[in-house]
């Protein structure tokens, strides 16, 4: 619900000079870091033929075509205006062209929120999408099981039992 | 749901089934019979770890050999995996485990590895018979587990339960009549008393793989047929699917190709990088936890 908002408020207030389209683009470009860089440089290859066997064949993001910002205040020295930008990026397939929205916001020249927002129209771009806006996610960080509710744990460390006291018994006998 | 559990070991690893608490008696001891039966039977057929099992006798001898009607499935299923990982998901990685020490005595104590055959050069099967072409030993750890997971919940669901879970070793499937869901930790790779998410599934399985369990020396139990390495780019990873054979299968595929490549399956998945980065296909029903 509160993304929706911040979209709907974004287009509100769409509209900005060419310069920020600029910087705008280089910010998107640092945010997706360099899984986007790889995606660019071999855009060639994934346009002509975008075959699930390719290393590379995630989307690349082409020429921006739309842009629109919310929330700006200004902010001392900043390089970058504080608010919430949208970019809508488009990429041709061999199925045509595909479009994917990325949202990012920038407080004092950090960008602390970024969402990417699947719009292709077939299935094969959308699963090429999706396994793109899967792949820029950030370091995982753990949670104490105790402050979780549960009912069960997967990758369960009590697995492997036998193999477990093998290997404990061998480490007992390395060091005596 | 108030449930009842059972506990015991099996195929080298702990299992837990809860079923419900208002179960009468006399079918809770016929399901806990029928539940060892079945998977004693798949251990005997399927088990590189025993002596009396199929798969060891066609180690030793080329020929014919009966194998269950379900293996038909299974080996199918290996199949379609091993042409769409380039041979990297393979049974016949089997020689490849017991040279790195990963043998029936669990010796862990490598010797010199060979690349595994190619699978047409080996296998002929034409169920239920198989012609081992040439004596080789066959692996079914990445998928067999699974696979016995919806065999014995396939039993389950055919004694009219309403709800069951079956757990083996953190590889699960849960059913429920009715529409609660199950939340499933996503326990962290280096730290068991941690989670780094949380997964919700409903008459679904998920399966995880991890390479830093069964870890000796270099290797750890996902080699590599290509590289005779243990893979090193990928630390852990979850899946979710209709059914624990293809949730326990893809997780180890994972290892190995991207997971566009398995897309022709039905399934959504998390992963953990070496250096602990995150990617999650974007139906993955519930939370991971991210800076």
């Amino acid at each position: 619900m509160e993304e929706e908002a911040k979209q709907e408020s974004a287009q509100r207030t769409s509209g900005g000079s060419g310069k920020i389209i600029g910087i705008i683009v280089i910010v998107v470009i640092l945010a997706l870091g360099g899984f986007l860089y790889e995606q660019r440089a071999t855009q060639k290859s994934t346009e002509t033929a975008m075959t699930p066997q390719k290393k590379v064949s995630a989307p690349s993001a082409g020429p921006t075509t739309a842009i629109s910002q919310s929330v700006m205040s200004p902010s001392a020295k900043s390089q970058f205006k504080d608010g919430t930008y949208t970019a809508e990026g488009d990429y041709i397939t061999h199925v045509g062209q595909k479009h994917i929205k990325v949202t990012i916001t920038i407080k004092n020249d950090i960008i602390t929120n970024s969402d990417v927002v699947n719009e292709a129209d077939d299935p094969y771009s959308e699963r090429m999408q999706d396994s793109f806006i899967g792949g820029y996610k950030s370091m995982v960080i753990g949670k104490d099981i105790t402050q979780v509710h549960l009912g069960k744990v997967a990758l369960s460390s009590l697995t492997p039992n036998g193999f477990n006291s093998a290997l404990q018994a061998i480490e007992q006998q390395a060091k005596s | 749901m108030q449930t009842t559990s059972f506990k015991f070991e099996a195929i080298g690893t702990h299992w837990q089934i809860d079923i419900p608490q208002n179960t009468d008696p006399s079918k809770l001891n016929s399901i806990i019979e029928k539940t060892t039966d079945i998977i004693e039977d798949f251990d005997k057929a399927y088990s590189r770890f025993r002596a009396d099992s199929i798969v060891t006798q066609m180690a030793h001898k080329k020929g014919k050999y009966l194998l269950p009607d379900n293996a038909k499935a299974l080996l199918a299923f290996y199949k379609e995996l091993y042409e769409l990982t380039d041979h990297s998901f393979t049974p016949l990685i089997g020689q490849v485990l017991v040279d790195a020490g990963y043998d029936a005595a669990y010796s862990l104590t490598p010797k010199k590895l060979y690349h595994p055959p190619i699978w047409e050069d080996v296998i002929d099967y034409d169920p239920p018979e198989i012609i081992m072409k040439k004596p080789a030993l066959l692996d079914f750890g990445a998928a067999g587990k699974g696979y016995l997971i919806d065999i014995v919940s396939d039993f389950l669901k055919k004694e009219g339960l309403l709800y069951f879970c079956v757990d083996a070793g953190g590889d699960i499937f849960y059913y429920n009549k009715n529409k609660e869901k199950l939340r499933v930790g996503l326990e962290h790779p280096d730290n068991p008393s941690q989670v780094i998410g949380v997964a919700t599934i409903h008459n679904q399985s998920i399966c995880a793989s991890a390479g830093n369990r069964r870890k000796w020396g270099e290797f750890h139990h996902i080699m590599d047929p290509h590289t005779l390495s243990s893979t090193h780019q990928i630390k852990a990873t979850w899946v979710i699917a209709d059914t624990a054979l293809l949730a326990d299968a893809i997780a180890t595929c994972l290892f190995f190709v991207e997971a566009k490549k398995l897309q022709k399956y039905h399934f959504s998945y998390a992963l953990i990088d070496k250096d602990n980065r995150l990617e999650a296909s974007k139906n993955f029903p519930g939370e991971i936890f991210t800076q």
